[in-house]
């Protein structure tokens, strides 16, 4: 029998094993440390330093649930920083993301409500509009003309945060989510080109070479290419403590522990902070608490999770809950404790409150410096990818050893 | 080639030609009165004699404005320069006061509200605040004044552009008013209303609220310059928050253009390129013998793959891409759909032809009609054949891959722009055992097809394609052109990138927006 | 009849073509409004063409079920959906009135209505299913094609194997070099041949686009 044939065979078998690659490793989550590279960085600088300069960000969210896995964690990751260095930002959806609008206002409620911002003073989402090419020429002269509301119907002008911008050259850096060459090239010629704008890109790790052309020409400031991309943005944020400074959102409720994080904070003899919790909630949330325990998780709703969320943060975000003499309980990591000496110190009572709340719920809550979603899911992927380069270099193996075999029946 | 070094010599010539022409002289007016809302300390030392010069932004729309003054001696970090933007609106209200719109003292107080003193005639509003040079290290207290340099495409590649600050005013911050009136009360109210709108007196005009009279009102605007308006500008120092001192006063004009003359090397190559390509079409067309174009595997390969659908007798899948008729590429494909449609009447086989976009849908049912009825088989010709899937691309996907699996595709052409849907359909279509050719421009999907199909058309293969089958002469006389315009394009990048190498910025420069 | 089938349209190309050169290189802002209005015309005939579009696909899958052609059930299930859509539309239920709206008042992207439910419960999972299953036909096509036949493609299936090792974090933990070789084959040699790519197609356009302006190239006019 050929060995080569081993190239012909099922591809169904290689869906397999490949599909038991990603699974395995996702079962059991170990987030692998990523450096992040320029692009990723110079984003980071790019978005900082217009912030310093107290100028606005804009950003497309040009992502639906399609590929919302790569480009979900590179939105949250880029709002967090930015709502952590009080930075205010204009979000808007045009076509890509038209089927993820209710996922994009999730995630900037849940960011908002991570550093305490609000909409309209802080973040403003654009619905929705179609067009490409024309909506980024007509952005590029008015913003209002092409956007004269937000998603809630008011008027632009009335919002705090779009009163002073008219154009996209107002804003100080712009990041585009999207996931096509010809997107980012419509961005690039009727947005960066006439305007010079300082500007990156979130996009697909399968477009990302192609976008690379324009970071070496200088084009793009900033580029965030796949679920990699992500990971390293998010890295960035755990190094400079920003993830520290968050308090909690729907997103830190790990639904996998929902339900005995609901018994504990119902349970009528429960004490201390699990019943300052319970009291902190609206009855129609304690009652879809309750419900948790009988039917699932379904039951609590988005609103139910920021109320849970809500009465949380007045856990971590006042002193009588948490006296400042107990604060020692908190006894924080190696990494955190050198972050809450230096350029966290302001914030350290807040920080060392979250860690207790953190450690009071156990799993059901996400911990603040827990590595991020693209981090987790990057070690699946680097699996895949070494089973993969295995089975093809396995594969090359039988094909030249099968080549010398019947070189030598053919001298024979 | 001999006309090479000519052509360039020429292009050089014709490009300097804009340098004969020169700035508008900005005017600056001596009209020095103190400006209301700032601590100007008198005894400070003054910036007067600062140079500082406003102009109209050339080459646009007429919403720009340029300020540019030297560098100077004093700049530090934390010494900032603070932009204010003049309006005339003192002498607006003036003019309010002459239509009897407001009476004087209302204009008092309009002006009292915004500090200014009685009889001043122009208000000034603080526009960008940046720091005169840039620290070191870490975060400016606030951005750094961009110079000269910064703006290529207005001040050109002087080397003392760096001795010069320079910043573009495309938006401005400021009071103005508010008319509220109802303009259909009466005549006299319709007349008014026009001439205030035909002056340009207010910013806004508002109809009445319940029980309200007519009034004028200061609000804050954010507005980009209107052609044809003057603006006057000045400049402050501001050290640890204190004024310590003003420049003179300058305006200017904003102008619609009607040319874009830093794009006139982009004319001039448009016009040369395009010459080049016509020309050898027309020499085609007048000696059609001796036209050679290389083999294309690809479209050699189409009679091969459609003669293998009939003798199994399986159908044709012809797949666009999500591309619409914008799209050169999607041109392309529709063109090749004739010249493989007229294959297919020939052959008699059965052709689906699958659309994304509805106008290619209308365009390509066309086309395909039309390639039936030349070869004489109009009957072969089914409105369905050739159909509207859907407008999302992975719905697209699924359709078009379970037709091709049900179908057993005997051959697929995947012509157009694709995204991340190429692999599925093509890695689908090698599953059927299907022969295969694709062709697109989108080069981040060109490995995919290499991988998964017998035959990929690259980019610009795809768009010699219809001269390829053809084989018209004027058709394949401008693909030749095409080849020529690439040599001269190698030429000059290697030639550019061996004096840029060496240090001569000017040959470069040519290709850059074009300055005076 | 050849003035329409044609003349008209050559002019009509041509002319187009100039005014959409011309507003290039004239910033007046006439040219600005000339470009806004050719996108609303465009979008208009967008809409009229969505009919168009909508009726061939339900003809064709008419066709389907009156002759009960292969797989015909498919096209059963394509009018049961297009219907149920249709009427969820129409009826526009508002959860927070608790009425229906009718079709011709704006719907509400927030309200759980019927065509916001088909979306997040059909549409959004069957499209992130069809983009997920890329990710195994990639592997497989690399499984099946990546073979050291030849020189050229041993270096291929090397460079491959370094960019696919170099993009995960991985990587870093075995060498930090084998990022940097990942990163330098993308933007050098990778970026140099998809340049040249490019100039190819930037050409190409243009040469098709003057054979189209000058009518050279009549093909889509269905040839002479």
């Amino acid at each position: 029998m050929k060995l080569e044939s081993i190239f012909d065979v099922d591809r169904r078998f290689v869906f397999v094993g490949i599909f038991l690659a990603l699974l395995i490793p996702m079962l059991v989550p170990y987030p692998l440390p990523c450096k992040p590279n320029k692009d990723v960085e110079n984003m980071y600088i790019g978005i900082d330093d217009a912030i310093s300069r107290g100028k606005k960000i804009f950003l497309s969210f040009e992502y639906d649930p399609t590929g919302a896995a790569e480009q979900e964690p590179m939105a949250r990751a880029v709002m967090r920083h930015i709502f952590s260095r009080g930075g205010k930002a204009v979000i808007m959806c045009k076509s890509g993301g038209q089927q993820g609008q209710e996922m994009h206002q999730q995630l900037l409620a849940d960011c908002a409500q991570e550093y305490g911002r609000s909409y309209g003073a802080d973040y403003c989402y654009l619905p929705y509009k179609p067009g490409s090419t024309n909506l980024v020429i007509n952005l590029g002269q008015s913003l209002r003309s092409t956007w004269p509301q937000d998603v809630g119907g008011t008027d632009l002008a009335d919002l705090e945060v779009t009163r002073d911008v008219q154009r996209l050259a107002d804003f100080g850096y712009v990041m585009i989510i999207c996931s096509s060459l010809t997107t980012v090239v419509d961005w690039l010629t009727y947005g960066q080109g006439p305007y010079n704008l300082n500007m990156g890109f979130g996009v697909l790790g399968n477009v990302t070479p192609d976008v690379a052309n324009y970071t070496n020409s200088g084009q793009i400031k900033g580029l965030l290419g796949g679920l990699i991309g992500a990971a390293q943005y998010e890295q960035i944020l755990l190094d400079k403590g920003i993830n520290l400074m968050r308090r909690f959102s729907p997103a830190d409720l790990a639904s996998a522990h929902m339900v005995s994080f609901c018994s504990r904070l119902s349970d009528p003899e429960a004490d201390g902070l699990g019943r300052y919790v319970w009291d902190a909630l609206s009855p129609a949330t304690q009652a879809a608490v309750r419900d948790v325990i009988k039917e699932g998780y379904d039951n609590l709703n988005a609103a139910a999770k920021t109320d849970i969320a809500a009465a949380l943060n007045r856990v971590i975000m006042r002193t009588d809950v948490i006296p400042d003499a107990e604060l020692s309980k908190a006894k924080p990591g190696h990494q955190v404790a050198s972050l809450l000496d230096g350029q966290l110190k302001e914030r350290a009572p807040q920080i060392l409150r979250r860690l207790i709340v953190e450690k009071e719920f156990g799993k059901a809550l996400v911990a603040a410096q827990s590595a991020g979603q693209a981090m987790t899911w990057m070690t699946p992927q680097s699996i895949a990818h070494v089973v993969l380069i295995v089975a093809i270099l396995f594969g090359n193996a039988c094909y030249l050893y099968d080549r010398a075999r019947r070189k030598k029946h053919s001298q024979i | 080639m001999n006309r090479h070094p000519g052509f360039i010599a020429a292009l050089s010539l014709v490009l300097m030609l804009p340098a004969a022409r020169s700035w508008a002289d900005p005017s600056a007016p001596a009209d020095a009165k103190p400006l209301p809302g700032t601590t100007y300390d008198l005894s400070a030392e003054s910036l007067t004699g600062l140079g500082l010069q406003a102009m109209d932004k050339p080459n646009d729309n007429g919403t720009g404005i340029m300020l540019t003054w030297p560098r100077q001696g004093w700049e530090a970090p934390n010494a900032l320069y603070q932009v204010l933007m003049g309006d005339d609106l003192a002498e607006r209200l003036d003019a309010l006061v002459d239509l009897k719109v407001i009476d004087a003292a209302r204009r008092d107080e309009l002006l009292g509200q915004l500090g200014a003193g009685p009889g001043q005639k122009r208000l000034f509003w603080v526009q960008e605040t940046l720091a005169s040079e840039r620290p070191k290290e870490g975060s400016a207290v606030a951005p750094p004044m961009p110079l000269r340099s910064d703006y290529p495409a207005v001040f050109g590649f002087k080397k003392e552009n760096d001795g010069y600050h320079a910043i573009e005013m495309i938006k401005f911050k400021r009071d103005d008013l508010v008319l509220h009136i109802d303009r259909e009360t009466n005549d006299e109210t319709r007349k008014l209303v026009k001439e205030v709108e035909a002056r340009g007196l207010v910013n806004q005009i508002v109809p009445l609220g319940e029980g309200e009279t007519t009034k004028v009102d200061l609000k804050q605007f954010s507005d980009a310059p209107k052609h044809d308006r003057t603006y006057y500008f000045a400049l402050q120092r501001v050290e640890a928050g204190v004024v310590t001192g003003r420049s003179e006063i300058a305006s200017a004009v904003p102008k619609d253009n009607w040319f874009a003359w830093h794009k006139l090397n982009l004319l001039i190559a448009m016009f040369v390129l395009g010459i080049i390509i016509m020309a050898f079409a027309w020499i085609a067309r007048r000696n059609p013998t001796g036209l050679f174009i290389r083999r294309i595997g690809g479209l050699e390969a189409v009679d091969e793959a459609l003669g293998r659908a009939a003798e199994m007798g399986k159908p044709v899948f012809f797949c666009h891409g999500p591309g619409d008729l914008s799209a050169v590429v999607t041109i392309s494909a529709i063109n090749l759909l004739g010249k493989i449609a007229e294959r297919v009447g020939e052959y008699g086989i059965r052709m689906k032809v699958t659309c994304l976009d509805y106008l290619v849908m209308q365009v390509s049912q066309e086309m395909v009609r039309d390639a039936y009825t030349r070869v004489g088989r109009p009957d072969a010709y089914n409105d369905d054949d050739v159909f509207f899937v859907t407008g999302d691309t992975f719905a697209y996907s699924a359709a078009v891959s379970g037709m091709m699996m049900r179908e057993k595709a005997g051959t697929a052409f995947f012509f157009g722009r694709f995204g991340s849907e190429s692999l599925l359909l093509s890695e689908t279509g090698a599953v059927t055992k299907a022969i295969q050719i694709a062709g697109t421009d989108s080069f981040n999907q060109i490995p995919f097809f290499i991988t998964t199909c017998d035959y990929t058309l690259i980019a610009e293969e795809m768009y010699a394609a219809s001269a390829y089958l053809s084989r018209e002469p004027r058709l394949v006389g401008a693909v030749k052109g095409q080849d020529v315009v690439k040599a001269i394009m190698m030429t000059i990048i290697v030639v550019g990138a061996v004096l840029v190498t060496f240090g001569f910025m000017g040959f470069a420069h040519l290709f850059w927006p074009l300055t005076n | 009849m050849r003035f329409f089938k044609f003349y008209l349209p050559i002019s009509l190309a041509f002319a187009m073509a100039i005014l959409g050169i011309t507003s290039v290189f004239v910033p007046h802002h006439y040219s600005d409004n000339f470009q806004k209005e050719t996108v609303v015309w465009f979008r208009v005939l967008g809409g009229v063409t969505m009919f168009i579009g909508a009726y061939s696909l339900l003809k064709v899958h008419f066709n389907r079920i009156r002759r009960q052609q292969k797989g015909w059930g498919y096209s059963a299930l394509l009018y049961a959906f297009f219907i149920t859509v249709i009427t969820c539309a129409i009826v526009n239920y508002d959860t927070a009135t608790g009425k229906s709206k009718g079709p011709l008042e704006a719907r509400n992207m927030a309200t759980k209505d019927g065509v916001n439910w088909i979306f997040n419960a059909i549409q959004r999972p069957a499209s992130a299913t069809q983009y997920s299953l890329l990710g195994f036909f990639i592997c497989s096509a690399a499984y099946r094609t990546f073979r050291a036949k030849t020189v050229e493609a041993a270096v291929l299936l090397v460079a491959a194997l370094i960019v696919m090792l170099g993009q995960v974090p991985l990587s870093a933990t075995i060498s930090g070099a084998i990022p940097w070789m990942s990163n330098w084959l993308l933007n050098w040699p990778n970026m140099a041949v998809k340049r040249a790519i490019l100039f190819g197609i930037c050409v190409g356009s243009v040469g098709t686009s003057l054979r189209v302006m000058f009518g050279i190239e009549r093909s889509y006019m269905g040839g002479d």
